[in-house]
Formats: structure tokens, C-alpha cells, sequence
């Protein structure tokens, strides 16, 4: 999580919209003061940029979802799954509906750190030292197959994505906002792989998995493919950058009620307690699972949390931040099968309050 | 985790004395057992124990255990029967115990009859002279006996007085395992008497619950001035209503979990379930201001779930 996003609403830098995306249509104009919504009008706004989507995303409603519930919650996203599962293309068309400057970095076992976060180099014209911003300079960032690097690597992005910064020759440089990054990832098992550290799993405010799609499902998206007669979907741009920190700053105005912040608490609790837990949820994944469940309530059209909002993104807020016992390895049981486990056990508040409340 | 209990379908004390008695019988009718196997032998050696020494004890212990098998095996098959619904797991454990039930009924007289050492009471006499083979351990031949001397008299009168101490003991033990008999009999007997009141409650029951479950929320609705306690309670009322018909609220349920097992459990109301459930979200998590119209629709919607619930309990009272 990159630290809250109730005070992201002005002024935002927004860099020149990258060439190189083939998905982008001509930007359209957007309002500059999106300070107002009401986290009904965000809702509907995302709802938009949803329905867009899934025009290029065949089948894929809860994970497209979940990603939204990411950018408006003001965090990152891991997206984790096999190859071929439409990873990329998820995140591409975020970037592309959304109207973000999108840059992506394949990364490979040979890649520095400095071909994330940009080096300074000698312009001999001027003979001085010029820094020359690398891909992390964006709006979303897609950092693909981000377990294929090693740590060296993978620590200079997840330091960005904790900061919001980059230090580079003892000189601090901000990344524009909103910043979002969108990191896909192969399961561990997978070979040719570096296991993301605890710690570094923790800074992604949740885990998406995609999963296969149904035969109909599946299908629906070469029909969809055969119809279109091109390799990739043209999407409207319907938002911007300014407009996705007017739909976090809705985020922030949603209420949530004392019983279900106790709740989530019970919630990050029980993983710490839970025997085939090795070490538990950090404070983060409570602020995450909040941040989240008050994303989910955007995205719904209210502007109070729900129980079943906490519900809904409790495994995906929750599932990367656990460790399990080694001996799981051997029974399949994953980070997934006991937060949900977890979800279903852990008393929800009662209906009747504890202290009334007046109308 | 997250299993339902349902607390009408037990009674803690009673279980807990008839578990109490089974021990006792299990473990006495055991030792009693034991005692009458020959303590030295091999598995299939034939002897005669302490009470050994009656045919015609053996022959009615045989029978009774025979019996008594068998009254408990039918006992118990009309126990389970009586039961309503056994899942699958249930059902297999409880066909387990019948045929063991039965095994045990046939194969323990069997053995006492055919390992039992029936003789002249010749042997026996000896048998009965000679009491350090009671407490014989290893089959070696004894040493030789030792010269009299003056003390035998007192050896003989210790022996009898550990045989006396014995068949008190015994004694002890038959009756304490006849009373815990009695007391698992008693207890097999109330848990399937027809005449004794259900633990289920009947549908008039369900009928009176639901009842009060909804004047519950109609009095909360006359009486309080607070619209939103009055949408809280009518949702409360639904819950009670619920489950009055099989569908309690888990303490890990929240309200669109509990709407889902309800519809799918074939709830009569559900859009009028599903309005109430969405008032009562708002009212209980939001601190929108709530007004009369918020208290009205949650009146309709209570009023009509109460009916629906009502017709079809009606209905499985109708029903043969």
C-alpha cells in the first residue's frame, strides 16, 4: 500500500501518453476538478471504465473487478497465475480505458535496477551529468512476470511502489501520480522463478488470481476474437489521471462502522492464531482489507461498508501477507484455502448494535 | 468449524449419566469377563476362573450376555431409526455398531462356552485346595513343596481370607455393573419414548415462534420513535422467523449469507426478504438519517415474510 490516498487530489503530474500502446484511442478531454464526487458518481465512473474493459477481457468479472478495487483503494496489484491467462492484457486495458500513462517492463533474469528506476548518463553537449527517468516514471506500471528478476531488482520497484519515490544520486525524484503498479507473476512452483519475499508480497495491497476460463466463457472470447478481426480490442479512454485521485479521495469519504473495523481486526487476528499459520497478517493487511472493503462499497454504490464487503476481499486482501507451515506444502493447502476458511469462522457483527444509534 | 448445534436434540445431563453407566457396564462386564477366563493359558488354552466352577453359572452367564446383546443391538437400531435424518457419515457408523453389536452378542457367550474348562468336581476340589495357582504367572513347574513346618496353619487361614476378599470384591463388582445396566436401560427407554415430549419442536411450535417473532418487531415498531431501531428489529424478527424455520443465522453469517441460505432454502418472501435485508444494511452500518418511509417498507416486508412463513407451515402441518 502506498500510504493512503485521501490527499491525492491535486495537481497531479501527467506525463505524455506513451506511443507505444496500440490499445489507446485519442484522448479525450477530461474535467480537471474531480474533487467532488460523491462515491455514488465514482462508482458509477468505475462501473464505466468496467463495463469497457471487459469489452477486451472476456469472462473475467471478479478478477477485472478486483483490480479496480486496487487502483480506487489507492494500492498495487499482484496478479498472480499461469502464463497464457490473460495477465498483460488485463492490465494493459486498465491503463488504456483508464486514460493512465502506462508503461510496461518485461522483467528477466538479467535486468538492473537502474533499467527500472532510470540512471543519470553524460550529455556531452552540456558535459554534465542527466538523469534519464526509466519506466517506473509512469502512471501504471506493468511489471510483468515480476518473479522472473532477482531480489536486487525486484526491491528497487517495490521500494517505488512503498515510497512513491525514487532516490537516485542522493537526489529524491517523485512519481507522478496516481501511481499504480500491476505486477503479474507465475506461481512459484513455476521454474525459472524468484520467490517474492514476505516483506515485498506485503506491499501489494492485494492478490489476484485469474484462473481458466469456462468452455462457454472461453468460447465467447474466440467468437469475440474472430469478430473483431484484429489482434487486440480498441478501447475508449473514458477517465484520466486526474479522475481516478477524485474517485480515491470517494473512497475516503465512505463511513464504516466501529463493529466491522473490530471485525476486520478479529479478522487479521485470527490468521496470527490460526495453527497452520506460521506468521500472520502485519497491521497492513488490516489497513488493506479496509481500504479495500470501502473500494468494494464504491464500486457498489454506497457510501457505508457492509460486512459482506469485508467479506468479499478479505481473501484477496489477506492471503499473500500469511505464511503457512511448511507441512502444507505437501496437503495442497494454500494462503487462500485457510483465510477463506478464516472468513468463515470468525464471528460477523451481531445484528443488533451495541450502542443504539439515532437517526 | 462454523457446525450448527442444535441444543433441543440434546439433553447434556442425561447423556452424560447414560455415558457414565455404559463405562461402568462396558468396564465391569469386562473384569467380570476376565475373571472368568483361565488367567495362565494361551488365547485358545481352556480354564475355569474363580466363578468357574458352576456349570450351570456358566451357562446363564452365556445366555444372558446372548440376550442381553441382542435386547441392546434392537435397542439401538430403534434409536437410530427414531432419529430424523443421519448424515452419511452417521448412517455408516451407526450400521458399524449394529453389526458389532451383533458380532459381539453371538461371539462372546460362544467363547465363554468353548474356552470354559467343564470338568469333575474332582478337579475342582483340587483346584480349589491348591490356591497359589490363582496367582500363578509363568507356566514353570512349581518348586518342590517345603517340609512341614508349624506355620502352615497360618498359610491355609491367609488363603481363605484372600478368597473371602475376593468374592466380596466380585460380588461388589456384579452388582455395581447390574446397576449401571439398569441405569443405561432407563435412560435407551426415555430417549425413545413416543409419550415423552418431542425435542423437535412440532409445526404449532413453529407457528407460536414465528409468531412471537413477529409481534416481537411489530411491538418494536408501535412502540419506539426511532425509525432506525424500528428497522433493526424488523429485520431481528426475520432472523428470529428464520429461524423458527430451520434457518438459524451462523455467528459467521452476514445478512446477504443469511439471505442466500434462506432463498435457497426455499423462503416464500424473497424480494420482500431481500428489501428488508438491504433496509436494515443501511440502517444498522450508515448513519443515513432514516424516516418513516424506511420504517413502513420494513413493516411490509416483515408482514409479508410472516405470511409466506406462516403458509407454509400451515401447509407441512396439512401434510401427511
Amino acid at each position: 500500500m502506498t500510504g493512503g490516498a485521501a490527499a491525492e487530489s491535486a495537481d497531479p503530474r501527467t506525463p505524455t501518453p506513451s506511443r507505444e500502446d496500440p490499445t489507446v484511442t485519442s484522448p479525450q478531454p477530461h474535467p480537471t476538478h474531480h474533487d467532488t464526487l460523491t462515491p455514488r458518481q465514482a462508482g458509477e465512473r468505475a462501473a464505466a471504465v468496467l463495463d469497457e474493459i471487459r469489452t477486451a477481457v472476456v469472462g473475467k468479472p471478479e478478477p477485472l473487478a478486483l483490480v479496480m478495487l486496487g487502483i480506487l483503494a489507492g494500492g498495487h496489484v499482484l496478479i498472480e497465475d499461469l502464463p497464457g491467462l490473460g495477465k498483460t492484457l488485463l492490465a494493459r486495458s486498465f491503463g488504456a480505458a483508464l486514460g493512465l500513462d502506462f508503461r510496461r517492463i518485461q522483467f528477466t533474469p538479467d535486468l538492473l535496477p537502474s533499467d527500472v528506476t532510470g540512471a543519470p548518463f553524460y550529455d556531452q553537449k552540456t558535459t554534465e551529468m542527466v538523469f534519464r527517468p526509466g519506466p517506473v516514471f509512469t502512471h501504471l506500471l506493468l511489471a510483468d512476470e515480476i518473479n522472473r528478476t532477482p531480489p536486487k531488482t525486484q526491491a528497487a520497484l517495490l521500494e517505488a511502489m512503498a515510497e512513491s519515490q525514487v532516490s537516485i544520486d542522493g537526489s529524491t525524484r517523485p512519481l507522478p501520480r496516481p501511481f499504480v503498479v500491476v505486477a503479474t507473476a507465475n506461481p512459484i512452483e513455476y521454474e525459472g522463478t524468484y520467490t517474492l519475499p514476505e516483506a515485498q508480497l506485503d506491499r501489494f495491497l492485494l492478490r489476484v488470481r485469474m484462473g481458466y476460463l469456462t468452455a462457454a466463457e472461453e468460447t465467447g472470447m474466440l467468437r469475440a476474437r474472430v469478430e473483431r478481426a484484429a489482434p487486440e480490442a480498441v478501447l475508449r479512454t473514458l477517465s484520466g489521471p486526474g479522475e481516478v485521485l477524485a474517485m480515491r479521495a470517494a473512497v475516503e469519504r465512505v463511513e464504516i462502522d466501529d463493529d466491522l473495523l473490530e471485525y476486520v481486526v478479529a479478522l487479521v487476528g485470527a490468521t496470527r492464531e490460526h495453527p497452520h499459520i506460521q506468521v500472520g497478517a502485519s497491521p497492513r493487511g488490516g489497513l488493506a482489507l479496509v481500504q479495500l472493503a470501502r473500494a468494494r462499497a464504491v464500486l457498489d454504490l454506497r457510501d457505508y461498508v457492509t460486512p459482506e464487503d469485508v467479506k468479499s476481499v478479505a481473501v484477496p486482501a489477506l492471503a499473500h501477507r500469511v505464511t503457512l507451515k511448511p507441512e502444507l506444502w505437501v496437503r495442497q493447502i494454500d494462503g487462500d484455502d485457510v483465510v477463506r476458511e478464516i472468513v468463515q469462522s470468525v464471528p460477523a457483527p451481531q445484528t443488533l448494535p451495541r450502542t443504539p444509534v439515532a437517526s | 468449524m462454523g457446525r450448527e448445534r442444535t441444543a433441543e436434540t440434546r439433553r447434556p445431563g442425561a447423556i452424560g449419566a447414560a455415558q457414565a453407566a455404559l463405562t461402568v457396564l462396558v468396564a465391569g462386564g469386562a473384569a467380570l469377563a476376565a475373571l472368568l477366563l483361565h488367567p495362565g493359558a494361551g488365547l485358545f488354552g481352556k480354564g475355569r476362573g474363580p466363578l468357574g466352577g458352576n456349570p450351570v453359572l456358566v451357562f446363564g452367564l452365556a445366555l444372558a450376555a446372548l440376550l442381553g446383546g441382542i435386547a441392546l443391538r434392537s435397542r439401538y437400531l430403534e434409536q437410530v431409526r427414531s432419529n430424523r435424518e443421519l448424515g452419511g457419515t452417521e448412517q455408516r457408523l451407526a450400521d458399524s455398531v449394529s453389526r458389532l453389536l451383533l458380532a459381539a452378542a453371538l461371539a462372546v457367550p460362544l467363547l465363554v462356552l468353548v474356552l470354559h474348562r467343564f470338568g469333575t468336581g474332582h478337579g475342582d476340589e483340587q483346584a480349589r485346595h491348591v490356591p497359589v495357582r490363582l496367582y500363578r504367572i509363568s507356566p514353570r513347574p512349581l518348586p518342590a513343596p517345603p517340609p512341614k513346618h508349624t506355620g502352615q496353619v497360618d498359610q491355609a487361614t491367609h488363603a481363605w481370607l484372600l478368597r473371602v476378599m475376593l468374592d466380596v470384591g466380585i460380588s461388589l463388582l456384579a452388582v455395581v455393573v447390574v446397576l449401571a445396566g439398569i441405569v443405561l436401560w432407563r435412560h435407551l427407554t426415555r430417549f425413545s419414548d413416543p409419550d415423552a415430549p418431542a425435542d423437535q419442536g412440532p409445526p404449532d411450535d413453529e407457528q407460536s415462534r414465528l409468531a412471537r417473532a413477529v409481534d416481537s418487531g411489530h411491538r418494536a415498531l408501535m412502540d419506539g420513535d426511532d425509525p432506525r431501531a424500528a428497522v433493526i428489529a424488523c429485520y431481528a424478527a426475520m432472523e428470529a422467523s428464520l429461524a423458527g424455520s430451520g434457518v438459524a443465522r451462523r455467528a459467521s453469517d452476514s445478512p446477504q449469507d443469511l439471505l442466500e441460505r434462506a432463498v435457497a432454502g426455499g423462503l416464500p418472501a424473497a424480494p420482500a426478504a431481500a428489501e428488508l435485508t438491504a433496509l436494515f444494511r443501511e440502517a444498522r452500518y450508515s448513519t443515513h438519517p432514516m424516516d418513516g418511509g424506511h420504517r413502513d417498507r420494513a413493516a411490509a416486508a416483515l408482514a409479508e415474510i410472516a405470511d409466506g412463513l406462516r403458509v407454509r407451515a400451515a401447509a407441512a402441518v396439512a401434510a401427511p
